[in-house]
């Protein structure tokens, strides 16, 4: 057929019009702008070159710097003029030390490289452990936002002078000198304060402690049920049965890290026994997500529960009983608890998070009745952290408004923002004379006070701490003061009129105790040095009890006062609840902590309204939210203050209540808090509000806090619900929250299954139906191959990781160590909310729903219906599993059959290796892996302009952090998992230099050495006797998604509930 | 190469051995060879034999000590001990020496070890006679390298005027046959433009020109590579550093140990440039050169490190010396010289050149390309003797032996490639 067909570019072409005869002859228009104008304005020239000419100029430029870059770039090299003895270049160095902060407590390892600490790790001695909080501690230590020196008046000073200036005022003030701390549990700070009461006058110089997070309850409890206002030592390992009444006391119940420590060890289902854990919550905290059996009350119903439990295992065990009403309490499973408790007299626990004194003292009589008291609950030991007096704050803030106060030194404490009455301590404030802050930034309130004497971050202080009876703790400096600032103490001890040191006087303290620390003051340096380098001192407890004797009476009429009190009723309550990465607001700073995912909801970088997803429902709030789908915001009013949050369904919180977390909203005045604290905008910068200021990064809720009678109080009724009329977008990592009733993900079970029937039941063996022999039989699938296998096992190192399901508690340390051994980019809310996030390790949280595939055909549902359903979790009360997830180094790796480039490949060693310098960026690898671990950099997140506020590798203070043995990515690369691929070589080179092989636990990931659960085990499957090994071969032992055979070198064991 | 020196040096180890089983404490363990080595461990960093250093020249000092002998061993395993005794000789030699340098450390030397160092001190003799031969040897060397530039200038010329002659001669003719032309009245064929002349003779020789072409096309390929290959390769590069300190001296003359000074190569992934209180371990006494530069260099040091040689006291006021760096790999490419000097048991030299001889200051010697690299892990032979980690990674291998492994093992040696130096992640990461 002739193809005569007519084309014409359009209507202009077929009616030829005047235009398109012009436009046709000049298709090919000079440039308008000559490259000779391009070059030099001034310069005419007759005929205007075009775009060739300035394509040779191009050209030659580029040639022309390629040529000049050819230059040998001269780098200077500066060697020590005198270099310490204990530095080496390369090698870094490990100081013992301790962090305290009032929320947490630790000793430490820090890590030191040329006299930089860039990593902290447990101090495996002390037996404590970490979490994400403290090992991201090394961050906030390089922030270019800390004050560079004391401020006088909001303007930069010299130490003299403010020095002069404040002895000046303190002498001459009429008024009260008050010291406002968060709970020290230093001896030698308090010996120093001290010395300012000696030299300005015992009666006019008083300390009051106060805790953002108070637990002061615990204390009042103790007091009037045993005449002592102390916190005894509790005791996870020890109690077969945990029952907590909203106690997060794996995230910020006392001290949480060694409460983690204790009850893990009793969660392993092959241990003598394995301790049942019951949590009562309204929220879902980090640890209900753990707990064997939960259920949900409203905060406002907690104390009736309390004596429903109370009444019950008084029935049991012979107590006297209170009348209660407990139609709307889930009876059953306080039944089941109770009877689980008094089965387990003196081997059982009950803690209650409420920080209200009448539920502390139905506790501990609980707890009486059950004989935990000098087996769970220490009757000698005693835990001095939250050692903060609520009234005795409150009675200086009453003094500070009625003008009675002349000075206030602010130490540890931010009161401006997280005081609960923060309005009135501001007043207060200004009627005070002087007021001096020793805050490391000016913030919140240090930017109200007249002096701020920035004390050094805790890497570059001494200090001494005493958290409990018979545990004494150092901290010393790793580095030098980076900037022009002064150890609290030594403000102190100069404004004293002493001459001494801080060190120098701390050591005098620690000569004068030296005796009741088991050293002895003649060879006191040898004791003091062995203490410096081991970090801590433990002695034996004496066997008195720090208890007084106990008053049945007080529970009585406690438990008359809660039975009396009002119900709440059916409105809405609100939970002011702690985060996992925030913390009390100090982790808001900290670029790391902000872009750790929650480990609930893994939303990043914000706070926010969480309610029961029926709820959501109910008020029409958007249900999801995703990169394209911003949340709803409410408006959410506790006694007349009003805050409006983005609202996220939370399976598992009980209806009608809303949890929002405390922490954010810092520097909402435009206070300097460190650059992590602000919103930023899409481009780059902070985001501004009208008077200039940067919006801080959600909302502060202290303020809503209700301070009662005798402190503040964490809940609140009365609460309304509003749509605000308009959406806000969240970023999430993970926004598929079930398994969709895959089985090879996530496999759990329950102990007595476990322990009753073999693996075959609770781990069974993936099967592919094969054809063999005309025959379809089914076979294994580890023994259906497609590839030949890499000659890794048996020969040489195969590098390997088990990850025990049952112990991980999904506390996310393994996170944020991760991100600071390998210098993971911080990317910043808006590409997380792209799916973008680079984070090399993450923790997948799967919910349990109601519906399952032989449910929705016996309903007959549809196969679409169903499936559609089984991603709904389950509103009320789902199970939760957490499950670290990184690349899992696969031996059969589909990442590396696509790569065109061979940048990924294979190493005899098993690790999957990733060479960013051969790197193309196809993606094809990530598109191919089926864990999805595979991260890209889509941009130079070291260099633009957009993660300037969020990423620390562009702050020219904070790139010191940087682990110099890990290369810092550029754009267009893979990264993942690595294994720590540099702790591998440099555990190999230290065995060869030793001329031994390496050693079972000498090498170890930085998320394994995090871990403060032991549930990641690193080492060498190729070692017949490495507890990875071990690991792999366990009964419980199963490779995620095994049925594909790419063959990991990580395994995973099955969780075990003890339900 | 690798396998036979392996093996001479296996023996050698066996022989020793044998030797320390049979002989014990026998003194012919010791012999006048080890002398050198033995001063040059324990005595070098602070005597030489012919001058005198931080301590005196050892030159004599058998005579010196005549009748003292008992004493001088004592002296040297414990001179704190000797210096009390108030024997003449000693007390003057700590009223010469003790301001200068201080009481000499005590040395863990046996009898038989300082009778050898003392022998090879006696039997010494100065170098100077090498120095020579050396430089008549290398004087033809330079003669032989190739045809000298003067005489390739000649040649140039005489080409060139021959070339400017034919031209002359070749233009005349031309002229002559236009004159002869002209005057038989015949028309003169017009000059062709040269470009005219040049395409028909380029189309006349097409097969040759071509041939021509892609020859000239392939070199400048060829050439254009290596050059863009040399991009970030500074092999030779040797810049002016602030103090020029001299590695022929210290390493080579004075035979310092390259980690005496560079010791953290011994457990660091840096060799590091050594900071300059090391220096003064030998500088504090050594405060002239041999020149007035020299001098001048080592005052250098003084003002770095804040010592005033005047009141022989520190002031504390210290300028680190700001070295221009040599060698710079890039950030994503890791090496540790731990691993190549103490397990590998590379030389310094290897890598770094004869810079005992070659060189001032310091100057690149290795490309640092990972050709380079990956060449070197190819052929080297891992150390595995009598080191535990390689046992143990060795008896896997052979253990399983596996059939794609027993490559490995055909030829009796296990090269750094074998073992997976040829791995991205050994090095990249």
């Amino acid at each position: 057929m002739a193809n005569n067909k007519q084309y014409w570019v359009g209507l202009e072409e077929l009616h030829d019009t005047e235009e398109f005869k012009q436009a046709k002859e000049n298709e090919f228009v000079s440039q308008p702008q000559s490259v000779d104008a391009f070059v030099s304005a001034t310069e005419t020239s007759e005929a205007a070159p075009g775009r060739r000419d300035f394509l040779k100029l191009l050209g030659f430029g580029v040639t022309a710097a390629t040529v000049a870059a050819c230059e040998t770039p001269v780098i200077k090299s500066i060697p020590y003029a005198n270099k310490p003895e204990s530095i080496t270049p390369g090698v870094p160095n490990y100081y013992a030390s301790t962090f305290y902060d009032g929320t947490d407590y630790a000793c430490v390892l820090v890590k030191t490289r040329e006299g930089r600490p860039i990593f902290i790790k447990p101090n495996e001695d002390s037996g404590q452990v970490l979490n994400a909080r403290i090992n991201s501690s090394v961050l906030p230590l390089y922030d270019s936002t800390r004050l560079r020196g004391p401020l006088a008046d909001g303007k930069p000073a010299s130490w003299d002078e403010v020095d002069s200036e404040i002895e000046n005022r303190l002498s001459k003030t009429d008024g009260d000198i008050a010291i406002i701390t968060g709970s020290v549990i230093s001896p030698s700070p308090r010996a120093a304060f001290e010395k300012l009461a000696e030299k300005y006058g015992e009666e006019k110089v008083r300390m009051v402690s106060y805790d953002a997070l108070s637990q002061s309850a615990i204390r009042r409890a103790n007091e009037r049920t045993f005449g002592k206002a102390v916190i005894p030592d509790y005791d996870f390992s020890q109690a077969k049965v945990i029952v907590s009444i909203g106690a997060d006391f794996l995230n910020d119940w006392l001290i949480s890290t060694q409460n983690t420590a204790q009850y893990v060890s009793r969660r392993k289902p092959d241990g003598d026994w394995m301790s049942k854990h019951y949590q009562f919550e309204t929220l879902m905290t980090l640890t209900g997500t753990n707990a064997d059996e939960r259920a949900t009350i409203k905060p406002s119903n907690e104390g009736r529960l309390l004596l429903a439990l109370h009444n019950k295992v008084a029935e049991m065990t012979g107590g006297s009983k209170v009348s209660v009403k407990t139609d709307d309490l889930p009876t059953a499973l306080i039944e089941k608890a109770a009877k689980d408790l008094a089965a387990n007299k003196g081997k059982s626990l009950v803690v209650a998070g409420c920080n209200d004194t009448a539920l502390q003292v139905v506790v501990n009589g609980i707890n009486r009745m059950l004989g935990n008291y000098g087996t769970t609950i220490s009757t000698n030991t005693e835990l001095f952290v939250k050692n903060g007096n609520d009234s005795e704050m409150k009675k200086l803030v009453a003094d500070m408004n009625a003008g009675k106060v002349g000075a206030v030194l602010i130490y540890g404490a931010n009161p401006a923002y997280n005081y609960p009455e923060a309005d009135k301590f501001k007043s207060g404030l200004e009627k005070t004379g002087t007021a001096v802050s020793f805050a490391s930034w000016n913030d919140e309130t240090a930017s109200l006070c007249g002096f701020v004497c920035p004390d050094n971050h805790y890497l570059e202080s001494w200090n001494d701490y005493y958290p409990k009876t018979g545990h004494y703790a150092l901290a010393q400096p790793t580095i030098s003061p980076l900037y022009d600032t002064r150890q609290a103490q030594d403000s102190v001890l100069k404004w004293c009129g002493a001459d001494q040191t801080y060190n120098e006087f701390m050591k005098e303290v620690w000569r004068r105790y030296s005796g009741e620390m088991g050293g002895d003051s003649i060879l006191f340096e040898d004791f003091w040095f062995n203490a410096l380098r081991r970090g801590f001192v433990n002695v034996d407890v004496p066997g008195e009890s720090v208890f007084g004797d106990f008053d049945a009476s007080a529970v009585a009429s406690a438990a008359q006062s809660i039975a009396s009190r009002k119900p709440a009723g059916d409105g809405f309550e609100a939970v002011f609840y702690t985060k996992v990465g925030i913390g009390d607001g100090a982790g808001a700073v900290n670029p790391w902590l902000q872009e750790l995912p929650d480990p609930i909801t893994k939303i990043t970088w914000d706070n926010y309204i969480t309610m029961n997803p029926a709820d959501v429902e109910q008020y029409g709030f958007n249900m999801h939210y995703g990169q394209e789908m911003p949340a709803s915001v409410a408006k959410l009013s506790v006694n007349g203050k009003t805050i409006e949050l983005p609202v996220i369904a939370q399976p598992g919180q009980k209806r009608g209540t809303a949890g929002v977390a405390v922490g954010y909203g810092r520097g909402a005045a435009g206070e300097e808090v460190g650059r992590a604290a602000f919103r930023t905008k899409e481009y780059g910068g902070h985001q501004t509000d009208e008077n200039g200021n940067k919006i801080p990064v959600g909302v502060n809720v202290f303020p809503m806090v209700s301070m009662e009678k005798e402190g503040p109080v964490f809940h609140a009724a009365g609460v309304t619900v509003e749509d605000a009329g308009r959406t806000f977008a969240v970023a999430g990592t993970q926004t598929h929250h079930t398994l969709m009733g895959r089985t090879s993900v996530v496999r759990e079970t329950d102990l007595k299954t476990y322990k009753t029937s073999g693996p075959e039941k609770y781990n069974p063996p993936h099967v592919l139906p094969i054809h063999e022999g005309g025959t379809v039989i089914n076979k294994p699938v580890q023994d259906v191959d497609l590839w030949n296998n890499h000659p890794v096992a048996g020969v040489g190192h195969r590098w390997g990781m088990s990850i025990d399901l049952s112990t991980c508690t999904g506390c996310s340390a393994c996170v944020t160590a991760c991100h600071s051994e390998n210098n993971v980019p911080v990317v910043g809310k808006d590409e997380i909310r792209r799916g973008r996030d680079m984070h090399w390790l993450r923790i997948d949280r799967y919910y349990s729903s109601d519906m399952n595939m032989e449910k929705g055909s016996d309903e007959g549902k549809g196969v679409i219906a169903t499936y559609r359903e089984m991603e709904v979790p389950q509103y009320d009360n789902p199970t939760t599993v957490h499950m670290p997830m990184m690349c899992q180094h696969c031996n059969h790796a589909p990442c590396e059959t696509v790569c065109p480039v061979a940048a990924t490949t294979h190493s005899n060693e098993g690790l999957n290796q990733m060479t960013y310098n051969r790197c193309i960026g196809t993606r094809y690898c990530a598109n191919n892996c089926p864990y999805k671990v595979r991260r890209f950099n889509w941009f130079n997140y070291k260099a633009y302009d957009k993660f300037t506020e969020v990423n620390p590798a562009q702050d020219e203070m904070a790139r010191m952090v940087l682990n110099p043995d890990v290369t810092v990515r550029s754009r267009g690369v893979m990264e993942k998992c690595s294994l720590c691929v540099q702790r591998i070589q440099g555990g190999k080179l230290d065995a060869k230099m030793k001329g031994k092989p390496v050693e079972d636990g000498a090498v170890k990931t930085a998320c394994a050495e995090a871990c403060p659960t032991n549930a990641i085990t690193f080492g060498d499957l190729n070692d017949t006797d490495s507890k990875v090994l071990e690991g792999h071969k366990d009964d419980r032992a199963y490779y995620a998604l095994e049925e594909i055979g790419v063959k990991p070198n990580i395994s995973y064991k099955v969780k075990v509930r003890n339900v | 190469m690798g396998l036979r020196f392996n093996h001479f040096l296996l023996t050698f180890k066996i022989l020793a051995f044998a030797l320390l089983l049979a002989g014990g404490a026998d003194s012919g363990a010791v012999s006048a060879q080890d002398g050198e080595k033995l001063f040059k461990q324990n005595c070098s960093s602070c005597h030489r034999i012919d001058q005198d250093m931080t301590g005196p020249a050892l030159k004599g000092t058998r005579e010196r000590w005549e009748g003292r002998e008992d004493l001088l061993y004592k002296w040297i395993q414990n001179p704190a001990a000797v210096a009390d005794m108030g024997d003449s000789y000693v007390n003057s030699l700590l009223a010469e020496w003790m301001p200068r340098a201080g009481l000499m450390n005590a040395q863990a030397v046996s009898k038989e070890e300082i009778d050898a160092i003392l022998d090879y001190v006696d039997n010494w003799e100065p170098p100077v006679a090498e120095e020579t031969t050396t430089a008549q040897d290398d004087a033809p060397a330079v003669g032989d390298g190739g045809i000298s530039s003067t005489w390739l200038l000649i040649v140039v010329f005489i080409l060139l005027i021959l070339v400017f002659s034919l031209w002359g001669v070749r233009s005349s003719l031309k002229k002559l046959q236009d004159a002869i032309a002209e005057s038989e009245g015949r028309e003169i064929t017009p000059e062709m433009p040269f470009g005219e002349k040049a395409k028909i003779w380029l189309w006349d020789n097409k097969v040759y020109v071509s041939v021509f072409g892609i020859f000239v096309v392939v070199y400048l390929a060829v050439a254009g590579y290596d050059a863009l290959m040399g991009v970030g390769v500074y092999t030779g590069y040797t810049p002016d550093q602030p103090i020029k300190f001299d590695h022929s001296l210290h390493a080579g003359e004075n035979g310092v140990a390259c980690v005496y000074c560079h010791h953290s190569a011994t457990k660091s992934k840096h060799a590091g440039i050594p900071s300059t209180n090391i220096c003064m371990n030998c500088h504090k006494a050594i405060n002239q050169g041999r020149s007035d530069e020299g001098t001048a260099e080592i005052q250098k040091i003084y003002a770095a490190v804040g010592w005033d040689p005047d009141t022989q006291q520190y002031t504390g006021e210290e300028n680190p010396i700001q070295w221009v760096r040599v060698h710079v790999l890039p950030d994503h490419a890791y090496f540790n010289h731990a691993q190549h000097y103490v397990v590998g048991e590379i030389e310094c030299q290897e890598c770094h050149g004869q810079i005992q001889e070659d060189y001032t200051v310091a100057g690149q010697y290795a490309p640092l390309t990972m050709g380079w690299c990956i060449d070197c892990h190819n052929q080297t032979e891992v150390k595995m003797d009598g080191n535990g980690y390689y046992d143990e990674v060795h008896s896997r291998l052979v253990d399983h032996n596996k059939e794609e492994l027993k490559k490995y093992l055909e030829d009796g040696t296990i090269t750094a490639r074998e073992l997976g130096g040829w791995e991205c992640s050994k090095c990249h990461y």
